[in-house]
């Protein structure tokens, strides 16, 4: 039974600050993905909470008790690092035994416990190979058995499956999530693929340079994006911001007319947002025409790159996967008027 | 890029074999008259091939006193001059260089060049100051006298912080996770993962040490404490009478034997730690 809780955490280099004041309330079990651009400051939280660096300001609370000048041992968490940090002169079983060893737990028990890990993860053939005789996805398990044995209230990663190919990530993805499942210790996850992101969350923390820009589950995330930072970071491919002129009548895109939803009450110059997957392919009344620039299928959709007249960026539609576009066709956009996103020009805040 | 040209490969073969040559014959000539009597080696022509009194000079070596120390005392001190600043060596730098890699201490960056200054300064340069210290501490003709002032290494240390270099920050974080202090860490992650490096720098540091000949020469009158090095000298020396040329050419080939079977004994380890690939 852990939670975690962060309050008001800050975290300084000399003279940079790069994490700015992060409250996040962690439930017991829950499964909690820390998502952002690189560099935004993803790992150096992750690693305050783990006791790896040091906490500038603020508290992480770990099942109600302050953890802040507690060495990383002490704190009850367990890693597993990019690289997977596997002690390369020792055998698997070593490895994993390592940390239990320091606990001076029983000689029983230690093997115990690395055979059963072991079992759960079906590495018990190479329990007496060394790390550098492992695949990649081998390696990646044996890391997670040495956070799994020392049964820790808290399992933290960092981006654990970026050096695996796309193939074995899907299925370590589901894995991992499986396994946490099963044994219910509270996660912290860091990634910078928001697909992981998505798949592997039961919420979500949005990260953007040192600053939650939102806290939800995947779907609130995706559905009701705060800001035009989450808008554009979570969706594949991104969504579309064009900016255009909201008048009594219409949403005026570079000249080109759209009628205004009626519950949609901005006027002015704004931020539209529609994601690639929110266009209606009809024929008729088409709001804005555009030509086809470009073409990317990927097996069960297609997604068109179009240009239109007045509008500098190239516009991004879904298409069902067998549609025959061909480049240069003049298509029509026809956004679904119920999911517009709007956001301020300035603050990128969501307007509506 | 592959040639094939006769008078490229025909030269460079030549250049090899005399190269080989220049080392290999000094060596038999000391092999060959090893194996004379004394009287054989003051007739010209020397002996090219060897003679049949191998064992018998190796006897008259070990039993006589006649050369200053006994020889398998004199090996005994070389033996234990060697090992002491070898060992010495490879201790303090390796502990220095982990200091200096993975602590954050205050005037770290300082003392990081004071090691490196001491590299300008080895024994020849600050050989009266040094022997005023050793005289004072009262370690004239003892084995602490002969190794300590020449423990001290810049150059192991160097060495040795750039091999933890090399370990990642993550295999740090992931023993602190684990419970491992710093020594801890040392001893069962940083140590086990140099061990090649060790090995490499161990045969380096015994030769040197095996091949001291000034400091053990200033800071030794006891002919007990003499080493085989200084020995061979002393025999060159031995007063008035003709040089033993047999018994110092045995000599010198006792005194070469410790190193050989270091490099081939380490060899091994290298080429097994090389082999093993675990970074
Ligand atoms: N030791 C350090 N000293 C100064 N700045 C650092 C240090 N470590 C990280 N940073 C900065 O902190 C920011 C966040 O880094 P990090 O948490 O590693 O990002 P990521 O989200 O990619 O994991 C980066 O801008 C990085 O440059
Ligand atoms: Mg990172």
């Amino acid at each position: 039974m852990s939670t975690i809780n962060m309050q008001q955490l800050k975290k300084s280099y000399e003279d940079t600050q790069v994490i700015h004041g992060i409250d996040i309330d962690i439930v017991d079990g829950e499964f909690i993905v820390l998502v952002g651009p690189s560099g935004c400051g993803k790992s150096t939280l992750l690693r305050m909470v783990a006791g790896l660096e040091s906490i500038s300001d603020g508290e992480v609370k770990i099942d109600d008790k302050v953890v802040n000048k507690l060495e990383p041992k002490d704190r009850g968490i367990a890693m597993v690092f990019q690289n997977y940090a596997l002690y390369p002169h020792m055998t698997v079983y070593q490895n994993m035994a390592y940390g239990l060893k320091l606990m001076k737990l029983p000689k029983e028990e230690i093997v115990q416990r690395v055979q059963e890990v072991a079992e759960l993860l079906q590495i018990e053939q190479f329990l007496e190979r060394r790390p550098s005789n492992l695949s990649g996805g081998q390696r990646q398990r044996v890391a997670m058995g040495r956070a799994i044995v020392r049964k820790p209230k808290v399992f933290l990663f960092d981006e654990p499956l970026s050096n695996l190919d796309a193939k074995l990530r899907v299925q370590m993805r589901m894995q991992i999530k499986t396994l946490q499942r099963n044994l219910g210790v509270t996660t912290l996850y860091v990634t910078h693929d928001q697909v992981e992101a998505m798949t592997m969350a039961d919420r979500l923390v949005v990260l953007k340079d040192g600053i939650a820009a939102q806290i939800g589950t995947p779907m609130e995330i995706y559905d009701d994006p705060h800001n035009q930072f989450v808008a554009g970071f979570i969706g594949s491919p991104a969504m579309n911001f064009i900016d255009c002129t909201i008048s009594d009548e219409v949403i005026d895109i570079g000249g080109q007319k759209m009628p205004r939803p009626t519950d949609v009450t901005q006027r002015g110059s704004v931020v539209l947002g529609i994601r690639p997957e929110h266009f209606i392919n009809t024929a008729d009344q088409p709001a804005i025409q555009g030509q086809v620039d470009m073409i990317e299928k990927v097996g069960a959709s297609v997604f068109l790159y179009v240009k239109c007249d007045h509008i500098e960026e190239l516009i991004v539609i879904q298409r069902e996967g067998h549609s025959q576009v061909q480049i240069g066709e003049l298509v029509p956009i026809n956004p679904n008027l119920n999911k517009l996103y709007f956001f301020d020009k300035n603050t990128q805040q969501r307007l509506y | 890029m592959v040639e094939n040209r006769p008078m490229t490969t025909f030269i460079s073969h030549s250049v090899l074999i005399i190269g080989v040559a220049l080392i290999v014959f000094p060596i038999w000539i000391m092999l060959v008259a090893s194996s004379h009597d004394a009287l054989r080696l003051t007739q010209v022509p020397l002996p090219l091939l060897p003679g049949d009194q191998f064992w018998e000079n190796i006897k008259l070596l070990f039993s006589s006193k006649t050369f200053g120390a006994p020889i398998h005392l004199s090996l005994l001190n070389s033996l234990a001059m060697a090992m002491m600043i070898s060992l010495g060596k490879i201790s303090i730098s390796v502990i220095s260089a982990f200091a200096i890699v993975y602590f954050k201490f205050r005037f770290r960056m300082f003392f990081f060049w004071m090691i490196f200054v001491t590299l300008m300064l080895p024994v020849e340069v600050r050989i009266l100051p040094t022997y005023e210290v050793v005289a004072s501490l009262g370690m004239l003709d003892s084995y602490l006298g002969l190794s300590v002032p020449l423990i001290a290494s810049a150059t192991a240390t160097f060495m040795f912080r750039q091999t933890f270099l090399t370990i990642s920050d993550e295999l740090m974080e992931a023993s602190r996770i684990d419970g491992a202090s710093p020594m801890r860490f040392f001893f069962d992650v940083v140590i086990p993962m140099s061990r090649t490096n060790i090995a490499a720098l161990f045969v380096i540091l015994f030769i040197y040490g095996w091949n001291q000949y000034l400091w053990p020469l200033l800071i030794t009158t006891d002919p007990d404490m003499y080493t085989v090095v200084m020995s061979i000298k002393q025999m060159l020396e031995s007063g008035e009478s003709e040089p033993m040329w047999h018994m110092i050419m045995l000599t010198a080939l006792f005194a070469m034997l410790p190193p050989v079977l270091v490099v081939v004994f380490m060899q091994k380890i290298f080429v097994k730690g090389l082999t093993d690939s675990e970074k």
